[in-house]
């Protein structure tokens, strides 16, 4: 199947509901596919690489973005991210090859295919403007500075009391699963009996902050000292748990360093080529330590 | 006497024509050709005019001798607050069983082709001979109706009284706007006589006709009055007057049209534009006909508009350049035939997509019997437009929306114009005629008529100036003609009959004398009293929102209806039994169809409904609540214990039912919630037995009935299982047996796969289960854009065809398809090409279209090139200065008490961070790699600049001065920092150096 009208059909509509989205999954996949991984596959696919915004502003609708050629931490590439159609993919393709670059279609199970062009700078920025659309060289920078830092965000947030009537889990890093139960300076996810749940940090004072389900996981752990995500400098890769993964404005920021999902090793997350000051800047935005690198090893280990 | 009459007549409208051509700020100055009117001539003038209606009225209608109608006689005259307020006269007259044009013709709950109910017309025979009391007023507002008043009714007249005050005197101007009937000599006669007419008003006034009696008169020429003794002369007067004039056994007294007679007065001519006259005066020249006219002649004519104008063809003596005729009435043949004048530009595009919405929705898409409704009400208005534009407003907020996109139009567009509504006869460039939308606006302003504190059920035209906000003239919106109406009427039901072979509803023959107002009221028959019951009736018989209901399956309803909740007003049940039957069962058919679900009782508490929604996950069914989410409700249903958030367009998203749900869905529930003090209720009422019907989501839907032919589903009680088991089992004729799925509630029973084929009269209670035959299209799957009719062309739908009969067309753009066993239509290939499809099966059309995606307006920034890069900092907890290249390339990144680090963002490429305090010590942390050499101050740099560059040159002396420690993101590079480092200091030092010697 390929997703590409799927992505076409967000894009005409500019946004929906979530449920309308679900249905639309549905009405493409195949009768064989198990459409609830299918859902959430394709929907992490559309946020991570900048083509769709889901669950804008707490709300349960989804929202498509500008189409940017984005470029990538490997210099001289760049992907299309963003809402498309199928004018739009051909006039891409038609200056890519006119301007000399190399132009690639990634075809990928789970999402629509990725558009990656190769080549020069200008030839780059060229492209871009012929079909009317924005370059950024250094999206993942202009991304991360746009990141409101989760600690500040909990600062910022107001103490709730518990709903009543509602059924509660917290996130146990130990186990790194659910367990039933309000825990101290956990995630946890309060469920009415009917409609959807909501996260929340449970804090010392026995109230609550509100905040999406992602990132109350790395406030908690940013609460309780567990440390998530971690930097590979050799390989430039910076590693997440899968079971923890990272929250949606930040894991789009490591996948358009390469413009690729992460894979996936063991319980590890492995988003490549990830440029260490972006990699340590997600790691203290996210409340976890800056990644040391070899030289402020060597530094500490003189010192 | 009747010339002596006449003359007081003839004199007041001429002083007033003086007056008119010096109004403004100069003085009013006598001319010796002008006979100045006393104040006692007012009463004459004006009761002479005001009877001449009702005779000529009575004449016309009924053919009545004169003997029948006694003349009026004035018995009394007060003006309790002087000129400047308000004079009445009181007069005897014999009450006629006539019709008048007037707003109380036709009452609120009565049809405008009714005749006049006893109680609100005198009958015929207690009339003549009978006196009653007749009140004339003028009264003391810019633009009044001289009304005549009797005990029993109001009559409002077409005489407009306007007063003007003239700063130099104590004259007030009071312009009457004359009715084109002449003057019937003995009235005036009689009434010129009649005693105290003369006497009873303390000041003179000053009348002025606004219009004159001639309806067509060049402005350029001078037109002139010869009375039999000559001694006074005015503009010429139409061939009517002539021809009554003759009648009257007189002398022509009026020269010629366009004979200028000697010793007129001020030159004056005046302007018939039907109901609406205005004066013109040859010496001071109207702006909007210079206007128009050099309009014309800037797109190349020498005589705009008139000259291709069929009726100005007709008469083409009797116009002049800027000039706007009374329209005489157009045959139907002549009026189906565009306008060929000039007009210029086009709609703006918001009219236009009304005017879309109402051709698509009212006028193509609905018809009952052989006739098409254009019935409007705000709910049809919603719909409409969703229907078109896939916005979904309130019907309150669509109906706002639609009057001011015609009242613009017709402003800028009608009024402006000389040939005023004729211009809307005529097609736009989208092929749809151009007065559908106003047409519709004058439909609502019918719909829109209720007693009420200040305006009269019946006053039609007060509500059309009030959607039109225009203002009013001579008792109608300005602008507006009655035959021009009619003309604009008999245009669009010459094209619906030419474009689409059907006939649009109009007024029977015998409608009389208020026939331009019973146009939009045939379209009326229930008014909004009545209109506003009606989800109710929805609601009750189980209708769904947007279902098409069959009109047998209606009539029913309405008749159960009507028994069980007291049903309509007494009009409504009048037209609900009369011949306007089809009109009515028309209207609420087109009602029910934008009906949004919602229902609001008397404390404005808004109520919808929750349907069941059935579908598989992983093969197994799976059931839901799918709440009904009609506009004006919350974004997000919080009751405590449910939270829904909105979902598709028009409902909330489905909430999974729980198995311990059984005894709420056996009972019925409601859930509450509140939002900006409106309580919104979800509810679902009790039931035994759910009919579940195919549907445009991914499973079926709780609906009024299963639909005959096609797969549905039954959810029952264990009570009824059996009973619904055999009942289905017989309309099946297969074997229905209830599925074991773990979703279903505890004592319900699912049945899947219910396909009625069967006709069999359901069982008591089990009434839900009846097949119905509606005929329907019920699309499924593809990629729908927004709630509209509208699919991606890369994911169409698949079309079910419900109801229809072997014999009944199915049609996709006119060509001939099939239906297979299943109800599906085969489209072939057809809906996968872009463009606006039309379904046809049987009698319903359904528009769809097929669409190539396109990128939304104002997503593409491409022109947003060259937007600085950011680029983010990372720093170990404290607080540092970030330092770029350039002196003024600063930025500062602190932690807060929680997290592990200090961040930073700059839109410059950071080279260095320094940390350091007031002691010993600091930090310098290399960023880039390889480092950029600093650029030198500017010369010439702005005071922001070199504010910045002495905060730079500081942060990097500062942490020169505390022998710091260096650190480099890259071993490579960390024993070379210090080095790098150096060209930093020197080039702090130089800043530092430059700045003082600049201080000096």
């Amino acid at each position: 199947m390929s997703w590409d009208v799927l992505l076409h059909w967000m894009t005409h509509a500019g946004d929906g509901s979530w449920e309308g989205f679900k249905r639309a999954v549905v009405q493409l996949a195949g009768e064989d596919a198990d459409v609830d991984e299918l859902i959430v596959a394709l929907r992490f696919h559309l946020s991570d690489l900048g083509y769709v915004d889901f669950f804008t502003g707490g709300s349960r609708r989804w929202q498509v973005l500008p189409p940017t050629l984005v470029g990538l931490a490997p210099a001289g590439t760049a992907i299309l991210t963003g809402g498309r159609t199928p004018g739009l993919q051909d006039a891409f393709l038609a200056a890519g090859e006119r301007l000399g670059c190399v132009v690639a279609i990634e075809s990928i199970d789970c999402g629509p295919a990725t558009l990656r062009l190769q080549g020069p700078r200008p030839g780059l920025a060229q492209v871009a403007t012929e079909i009317g659309v924005r370059f950024s060289e250094r999206y993942a920078s202009t991304l991360a500075a746009r990141i409101k830092p989760l600690f500040t965000k909990f600062e910022e947030m107001k103490d709730e009391t518990a709903p009543t009537n509602w059924s509660v889990r917290s996130f146990d890093f130990l186990s790194m699963a659910m367990i039933e139960g309000l825990r101290r300076n956990s995630a946890c996810e309060y469920s009415p009996r009917y409609g959807v749940s909501r996260w929340y940090v449970h804090t010392r004072r026995g109230l609550l902050r509100s905040l999406p389900k992602r990132e109350a996981i790395f406030v908690a752990a940013m609460l309780q000292g567990v440390r998530l995500l971690s930097f590979d400098a050799g390989n430039s890769s910076l590693l997440a748990r899968t079971n923890a993964p990272l929250p949606e404005s930040y894991a789009r920021v490591a996948c358009l360093c390469s413009g690729r999902r992460p894979s996936i090793d063991g319980d590890a997350l492995i988003f490549p080529h990830v440029p260490p000051t972006i990699a340590a800047f997600l790691c203290v935005a996210a409340g976890q330590p800056a990644p040391l690198t070899q030289a402020d090893a060597q530094v500490s280990a003189t010192a | 006497m009747f010339r002596t009459g006449l003359r007081a007549i003839v004199a007041v409208l001429r002083w007033a024509s003086a007056l008119v051509t010096r109004r403004g700020p100069r003085p009013i100055r006598s001319s010796p050709d002008v006979v100045h009117p006393t104040r006692a001539d007012l009463p004459k003038a004006a009761l002479a005019l005001a009877n001449v209606e009702s005779t000529l009225s009575h004449r016309e209608s009924a053919d009545v001798p004169d003997a029948e109608h006694p003349v009026p006689r004035i018995v009394s005259m007060s003006n309790p607050a002087g000129v400047d307020s308000e004079a009445a006269v009181m007069l005897e007259a014999p009450l006629r069983a006539c019709e008048f044009e007037t707003e109380e013709n036709c009452c609120a709950d009565q049809s405008p082709l009714e005749p006049l109910s006893p109680e609100h017309a005198p009958s015929q025979d207690s009339a003549v001979g009978e006196e009653s009391r007749i009140e004339l007023s003028v009264l003391d507002t810019a633009e009044e109706s001289l009304s005549l008043r009797t005990p029993d009714v109001t009559m409002s007249t077409e005489y407009e009284v306007e007063k003007r005050f003239s700063a130099e005197g104590p004259e007030q101007l009071g312009e009457a706007v004359v009715p084109q009937e002449s003057v019937g000599a003995r009235d005036v006669d009689a009434l010129v006589n009649a005693p105290g007419t003369t006497d009873s008003l303390p000041k003179p006034y000053e009348l002025h006709s606004e219009v004159p009696l001639v309806p067509e008169v060049a402005p350029v020429q001078e037109t002139g009055l010869a009375t039999t003794d000559g001694s006074t002369s005015f503009p010429a007067l139409t061939n009517d007057s002539v021809a009554f004039a003759e009648s009257l056994d007189h002398e022509p007294l009026f020269g010629t049209q366009g004979t200028p007679t000697e010793g007129d007065g001020p030159r004056t001519a005046l302007v018939d534009s039907g109901r609406e006259r205005k004066p013109q005066s040859s010496t001071v020249p109207d702006a909007r006909n210079e206007l128009e006219e050099q309009d014309a002649r800037d797109l190349g004519q020498q005589e705009p508009a008139r000259t291709a104008h069929p009726k100005s063809s007709s008469r083409p003596e009797q116009r002049s350049a800027g000039e706007r005729s009374r329209t005489a009435r157009m045959s139907p043949d002549e009026a189906s035939r565009p306008f060929g004048g000039v007009v210029a530009g086009t709609p703006s595009p918001e009219y236009a997509l009304w005017n879309k919405a109402i051709v698509l929705n009212s006028l193509q898409m609905y018809a009952s019997g052989d006739e098409v409704y254009l019935t409007i009400t705000p709910r049809i208005l919603a719909g409409a437009l969703a229907e078109v534009e896939g916005v979904f407003l309130s019907p309150e907020d669509a109906s706002t929306r639609f009057i001011n996109s015609v009242s613009a139009m017709y402003k800028s567009r009608v009024l402006p114009h000389p040939e005023k509504l004729q211009i809307l006869r005529r097609c736009g460039e989208d092929g749809l005629p151009e007065c559908a939308g106003f047409l519709a606006l004058c439909v609502l302003a019918a719909y829109r008529m209720r007693t009420e504190e200040d305006l009269a059920a019946t006053a039609y035209y007060r509500r059309l100036e009030e959607l039109l906000g225009c203002g009013m003239s001579g008792g109608m919106p300005r602008g507006f003609d009655g035959d021009d109406f009619e003309a604009v009427w008999l245009f669009l039901c010459g094209w619906l009959r030419q474009e689409h072979g059907r006939q649009l509803a109009m007024p029977r023959a015998d409608v009389g004398l208020r026939r331009f107002v019973a146009l939009p009221l045939t379209h009326v028959p229930l008014r909004q009293v009545d209109i506003e019951r009606l989800p109710d009736v929805f609601d009750w018989a189980g209708y769904e929102p947007g279902e098409r209901i069959a009109i047998d399956r209606m009539s029913a309803t309405l008749a159960q209806w009507t028994r069980a909740r007291g049903g309509f007003t007494v009009a409504g049940l009048e037209a609900l039994g009369d011949d306007r039957r089809a009109a009515v069962l028309a209207q609420i058919a087109h009602e029910v169809e934008c009906w949004d679900g919602s229902l609001t009782d008397a404390s404005g508490r808004r109520t919808a409904s929750v349907e069941i929604f059935l579908h598989w996950e992983r093969r197994l069914p799976v059931l839901s609540y799918l709440p009904r989410r009609p506009a004006g409700f919350p974004t997000t249903f919080d009751d405590g214990e449910h939270v829904l958030d909105a979902g598709q367009e028009g409902w909330y998203e489905p909430l999974p039912m729980d198995v311990g749900d059984g005894i709420a869905l056996r009972d019925g529930f409601s859930w509450q919630s509140e939002a900006d003090n409106i309580h919104f209720v979800l509810r679902r009422i009790a039931a035994d037995v759910i009919a579940m019907a195919p549907s445009e989501f991914d499973g079926p839907v709780s609906h009024g009935s299963l639909v005959f032919g096609l797969p549905g589903a039954v959810m029952c009680t264990d009570a009824v299982a059996v009973r619904v088991v055999q009942y289905l089992e017989s309309v099946t004729g297969r074997r229905c047996a209830p599925v074991n799925a773990p979703g279903v509630p505890t004592g319900w029973r699912l049945i899947i796969g219910v396909n009625p084929i069967y006709r069999v009269q359901p069982p008591e209670g089990l009434e839900v289960l009846d097949a119905a035959a509606n005929v329907e299209i019920i699309p499924r799957g593809g990629l729908r854009l927004g709630r509209r009719w509208a699919w991606l062309n890369s994911a169409p739908p698949t079309l079910i065809a419900s109801g229809v009969q072997a014999t009944e067309p199915v049609l996709i753009d006119e060509e001939p398809v099939q239906v297979d066993q299943d109800g599906i239509i085969q489209d072939e290939g057809r809906l996968t090409r872009p463009g606006v499809h039309v379904v046809q099966v049987g009698r319903i059309r359904r528009r769809l279209e097929i669409l190539v995606p396109e990128l939304p307006a104002g997503v593409r920034d491409g022109d947003k090139q060259g937007a600085r890069p950011w680029s983010v900092v990372a720093l170990p907890t404290g607080s540092w200065t970030i330092l770029g290249a350039r002196p003024d390339e600063i930025a500062h990144a602190t932690s807060g008490r929680w997290g592990h680090g200090s961040l930073a963002s700059c839109a410059f490429e950071p080279i260095w961070a320094v940390s350091f305090a007031g002691g010993r010590g600091a930090t310098v942390r290399l960023l880039r790699d390889p480092v950029t050499p600093p650029v030198a101050l500017e010369r010439r740099s702005p005071l922001k600049a070199l504010r910045r560059a002495r905060e730079w040159a500081d942060a990097v002396y500062g942490a020169h001065i505390r022998r710091p420690t260096f650190y480099s993101g890259a071993a490579s590079t960390h024993s070379r920092a210090p080095l790098d480092w150096i060209a930093y200091v020197n080039a702090a030092r130089e800043i530092k150096r430059a700045l003082r010697a600049g201080r000096r």
